[in-house]
């Protein structure tokens, strides 16, 4: 607790009645029980006392939580507005029973105008990192977001300046992959960011590439597509298998039906097609093929979409965030029919999705 | 007919002895199933000593076991009324329960408790959970808290 501002009786004062979480209770008995307020209602929490608003924002809250398996996901969206030409940072709790997209104020206003930027979710933070502006050379600066006490911070800089390339999480660590760089900088590249030591740590090998598409953590490896091969003329992928860091080239099945933003459900890769209306393929790995397994109505989706997956459920999240919720997990078997799902309304402003994350607290 | 039933000795931190049936103990309290599983407790001589709860709230727990041992079979909604009016206690009567549920470690109470809890913060305003959890100083300076009434006006 820091009660540096009050003076010292205050602080005895202070102390007295506030000493106890829930008077009558031991602190530890009084987290059993408060942690199992779901999240949704964890800001009405940090209002009610100094004391509460500490614990909801604790190590200890998101530990328990995360233990006694009561954490919650809600998703994340980073998008760029059409008219303001700005990026944004939006929320979704998935569970709520009138699910809506709630704006994120407080942007670091730096980063505003930037695009090509890292978007991702480690721990209960969210970090956002590098890019490049329309008059400035990519950056190496990083940003992270407490999603517990709503608040963006400065977090430790790149090793390497880099827009446009990949970002991931990987055994609780942060990759910046590939992209394009400033001059001086290797463009086979990549970064890792270990958040116990808060540093970045750079790394080089010569299949990384600066024309970075699209990535995807599968089986415990990062998948990377790469621009078109300048030698061959077609797309091919990267592999890092984190177990002898190294980077291969990824199955080039694979990497030709990777049209689209990918998402894993399971071990299992789904990609959305968009090249003719909106449809969901997914990869099988026994059969080293991509099967079709179903069509989206054009009614429901908005391309260009992103998706990302709570649990067994996929959110396709398009223009202006609008949202269309299908679970993979009842899908059965695999076919050409139109997909129903449920769908979250569109925001008024007109923007277009970048990334999506997942935050569980 | 069979054996009688095994009873159990249970002594308050007043020294009240309890003598409960085994069975009703063993299945709902981990603790003492796992002391009746070891060994550790002697049906001739020994008694169980729980310091911490005082007599009124073990007997409490005793009948809450007891009930939810006979009346399994019952259907769901008799039970939530049983539990609803089980737990019509004062908050000093609700934390004395939580304390000796979470001591005894028995999952169903603690459940029960932590819902009810949950029910007395869920769509209350932010005054009305100070009063029930009786936080007379909030803590936060002037500016924090008119800072919290500013960003959350619906909360208050």
């Amino acid at each position: 607790m820091d009660d540096s501002k009050e003076s010292l009786t205050d602080a005895n004062e202070a102390e007295a009645t506030t000493s106890t979480l829930i008077a009558g209770l031991p602190d530890d008995i009084s987290l059993c029980c408060l942690a199992r307020i779901p999240r949704k209602h964890h800001s009405v929490l940090k209002c009610v006392s100094k004391r509460w608003r500490d614990l909801v924002c604790s190590e200890e809250w998101y530990q328990y939580r995360r233990k006694h398996k009561l954490d919650e996901t809600w998703i994340y969206a980073l998008c760029r507005g059409e008219l303001e030409d700005q990026i944004c940072c939006y929320v979704l709790d998935p569970n709520s029973s009138r699910r809506s997209w709630k704006l994120i104020p407080g942007l670091p206003p730096r980063m505003l105008k930037r695009k090509g930027m890292g978007f991702e979710a480690l721990g209960n933070k969210l970090f956002l990192f590098g890019g490049c502006g329309w008059s400035e050379d990519a950056t190496d600066e990083a940003y992270s977001y407490d999603a517990s006490t709503n608040t963006w911070v400065e977090a430790a800089s790149l090793s390497t300046a880099r827009c446009y390339f990949a970002s991931e999480v990987l055994g609780e660590k942060l990759y910046a992959i590939g992209g394009i760089g400033s001059n001086s900088s290797d463009p086979h590249s990549w970064d890792t960011f270990d958040p116990c030591t808060n540093t970045w740590i750079s790394h080089r090998d010569p299949n990384i590439v600066p024309e970075i598409e699209d990535s995807v953590v599968m089986d415990g490896k990062i998948y990377i597509r790469c621009g078109k091969s300048p030698v061959t003329h077609r797309v091919y992928g990267v592999v890092y298998d984190p177990s002898n860091g190294t980077w291969q080239h990824a199955d080039t099945e694979l990497v030709s039906g990777w049209s689209g933003p990918a998402v894993v459900v399971d071990g299992v890769l789904y990609v959305l097609d968009e090249s003719s209306g909106t449809r969901l393929m997914m990869w099988h790995k026994e059969r080293q093929e991509w099967l079709p397994v179903g069509r989206f109505s054009p009614l429901l989706t908005r391309p260009p979409c992103r998706v990302v997956a709570v649990g067994k459920t996929i959110f396709v999240v398009g223009r202006g965030l609008s949202t269309v919720v299908i679970d993979v997990g009842d899908l059965g078997n695999i076919g050409k029919r139109v997909m129903i799902g449920s769908s979250i309304p569109k925001l008024m402003s007109a923007s277009n999705v970048i990334s999506c994350k997942c935050l569980a607290i | 007919m069979g054996s009688p039933v095994k009873k159990i000795m249970l002594c308050s931190s007043e020294k009240e002895i309890f003598s409960v049936e085994e069975q009703v103990m063993v299945q709902h309290s981990v603790i003492i199933n796992n002391m009746i599983e070891d060994g550790s407790y002697n049906h001739e001589e020994s008694k169980i000593p729980l310091d911490c709860v005082d007599s009124k709230t073990l007997k409490k727990v005793i009948d809450y076991c007891t009930h939810h041992t006979h009346h399994h079979n019952d259907n769901q909604e008799d039970l939530e009324a049983w539990d609803a009016q089980f737990l019509n206690v004062d908050s000093n009567g609700l934390y004395d329960l939580l304390m000796a549920a979470n001591y005894l470690e028995i999952r169903n109470l603690l459940d029960l408790i932590y819902g009810t809890i949950k029910n007395m913060i869920k769509g209350k305003k932010i005054d009305e959970i100070r009063r029930i959890f009786n936080i007379k100083d909030h803590g936060f300076t002037p500016e924090e808290e008119e800072q919290n009434r500013k960003e959350y006006p619906h909360f208050y």
